[in-house]
């Protein structure tokens, strides 16, 4: 995947729910620059350009971040807490995007700084509408920081 | 103390003859032999006792540096780890040694009326049940230690089971509408119709594994009280199942100015699901009737819900309140089994009883009270 110009960055381990998602982004045409990244350790070398990614642009860097929370290796919540901590990242939104509807997990996302909490609904209508909803309103109708 | 070993007793006392008349006593004793130390002064005592190796304190209230209540409280909450069995004078009020008794003290002495051998017995028995004391609070806190354990290895259960169960069901719905929309011109109506119908179940196990986690959330957190309306809050729940389904014609009966004392959230769940419930279940009846009323019974509020319509076999009454036991199949009147668990977990928690009379197809009658019921009462 290219790897240079990138508008969002989804991070999901679940291979069907990444092509779920991916599927709903196209349906709005949000679908060509988004990068998959399969865990949370992935995630944080692609923000950073380090590891894998370090011959990436930082500038390049993604305009909006979708998160699962139960990753592999580091999971969501300290990806998030990575991102807002660091001065180049915090500005880039991110919407948590989980099955979790546990209010413990809501309160953190959004004690750390998360943008948006999305939970994943079954109802693949309903989930669909909320992708496409979500990336629409990050996308363009909301006015970034410069 | 080991057994064998002699008691070693700091004794608080600045009355020279007491020290002798008490101390005789209780250096006479062999099993186990006491060993006394002398102190005339609160700070002296509290020295002494800073070096450690005391078994047990005996102490009069009223010393020179430190008078009453003061002297006995001063000495527990410096070594509340030692039992303390107080003295009073015999012209003061016997009131204060009841108090040291029910702040912590072992026991407490009139001087004047200590007779005998008792002195002794009473510091043996007081080293003896706070040893007791001191075992079984180290037994609680152990049990309490692994149900806190327990109750987190259950929440973390309950996590992995709200994220983990979801992820393939929508995996199920997702594909199936991705093969509708993509293929579903080379679909004739039955196959569209299987594909539906596995989205539909997937969307039903959703819907269980929720009412499951709303079932196991009732365990914890409080349980708040106030005044709830619940006239108010049936006749809400009422209408949106009317107007779910406009065509039905039921006739509703609901008491006016119905309260309750209880968590207004809770509460407003038992009534959906039985309110949900009998109207479910008066489905195939036309004309059906359902009503919602409370009784007075030995001063205490009976609520109930009674329909008209399907009703149960009373032999499996005991039943209807098992999560996941249902007396109905599914094509006839769908559900997941998990409401009235629910009902009874939520009256449960607020101190009340449920139950339920009916017969096939004479209708239900749900009862419940928010407070204890003598269970012989019961019964409508």
């Amino acid at each position: 995947m290219e790897t240079g110009l990138v508008d969002i960055l989804l991070v999901e381990d679940n291979q069907n729910d990444a092509e779920l998602t991916l599927r709903a982004l196209k349906k709005v045409n949000l679908g060509e620059r988004v990068f998959v990244a399969r865990d949370g350790a992935e995630a944080l070398e692609f923000l950073f350009a380090s590891g894998a990614y370090s011959d990436r642009g930082a500038v390049a860097g993604p305009r909006l971040v979708l998160l699962d929370l139960k990753l592999p290796k580091v999971d969501g919540l300290e990806v998030l807490r990575r991102i807002k901590g660091n001065e180049a990242t915090r500005i880039i939104p991110v919407v948590i995007l989980t099955s979790s509807k546990e209010q413990r997990d809501i309160s953190e996302a959004y004690r750390l700084g998360a943008n948006s909490y999305i939970a994943k609904e079954v109802d693949f209508n309903k989930f669909s509408r909320a992708i496409a909803e979500l990336g629409l309103y990050w996308l363009f109708l909301n006015q970034p920081a410069r | 103390m080991a057994e064998g070993t002699s008691l070693k007793l700091l004794f608080l006392e600045d009355d020279p003859e007491a020290v002798t008349l008490f101390r005789e006593r209780l250096i006479q004793e062999k099993n186990p032999p006491f060993e006394v130390q002398c102190v005339q002064t609160l700070q002296g005592g509290l020295d002494l006792l800073e070096k450690g190796g005391f078994d047990a304190i005996l102490t009069d209230l009223n010393l020179v540096d430190s008078k009453g209540f003061e002297t006995f409280q001063k000495l527990h909450d410096r070594f509340p780890g030692i039992p303390i069995v107080v003295l009073t004078g015999s012209y003061e009020d016997e009131s204060i040694g009841i108090r040291a008794v029910q702040l912590g003290a072992q026991d407490y002495l009139v001087k004047g009326e200590i007779e005998g051998k008792i002195l002794p017995r009473v510091i043996r028995y007081a080293v003896e049940r706070h040893r007791f004391r001191e075992e079984l609070e180290l037994r609680v806190a152990e049990r309490t230690t692994q149900l806190e354990d327990l109750n987190k290895e259950l929440e973390r259960f309950t996590y992995s089971v709200s994220h983990d169960l979801r992820t393939p069901l929508r995996s199920m719905t997702g594909f199936s509408e991705a093969l509708l929309e993509d293929y579903g011109s080379r679909l004739d109506a039955q196959g569209k119709d299987y594909l539906q119908r596995l989205s539909a179940e997937s969307q039903r196990m959703d819907k269980l594994i929720n009412d499951l986690l709303n079932l196991s959330r009732l365990n914890r957190g409080e349980i708040r009280r106030e005044r709830v309306n619940l006239s108010a809050a049936a006749r809400e729940i009422v209408g949106r199942l009317k107007e779910m389904q406009p065509d039905r014609r039921v006739s509703l009966f609901i008491s006016d100015g119905i309260t309750a004392h209880g968590d207004p959230t809770l509460l407003r769940l038992v009534l959906e699901n039985l309110l949900g419930n009998a109207w479910k279940f008066t489905g195939k009846r036309p004309g059906a009737k359902i009503v919602f009323g409370a009784t007075r019974q030995e001063g205490k509020t009976i609520y109930f819900v009674r329909d008209d319509g399907a009703g149960f076999d009373p032999a499996y009454s005991g039943k209807l309140f098992t999560a996941f036991q249902r007396l109905h199949n599914e094509a006839e009147f769908p559900g997941t089994g998990i409401g009235l668990a629910t009902v009874q977990r939520i009256i449960r928690r607020h101190g009340g009883l449920i139950w339920a009379e009916g017969k096939v197809g004479k209708g239900a009658t749900f009862y419940f009270t928010l407070e204890a019921m003598d269970s012989n009462s019961k019964g409508g």
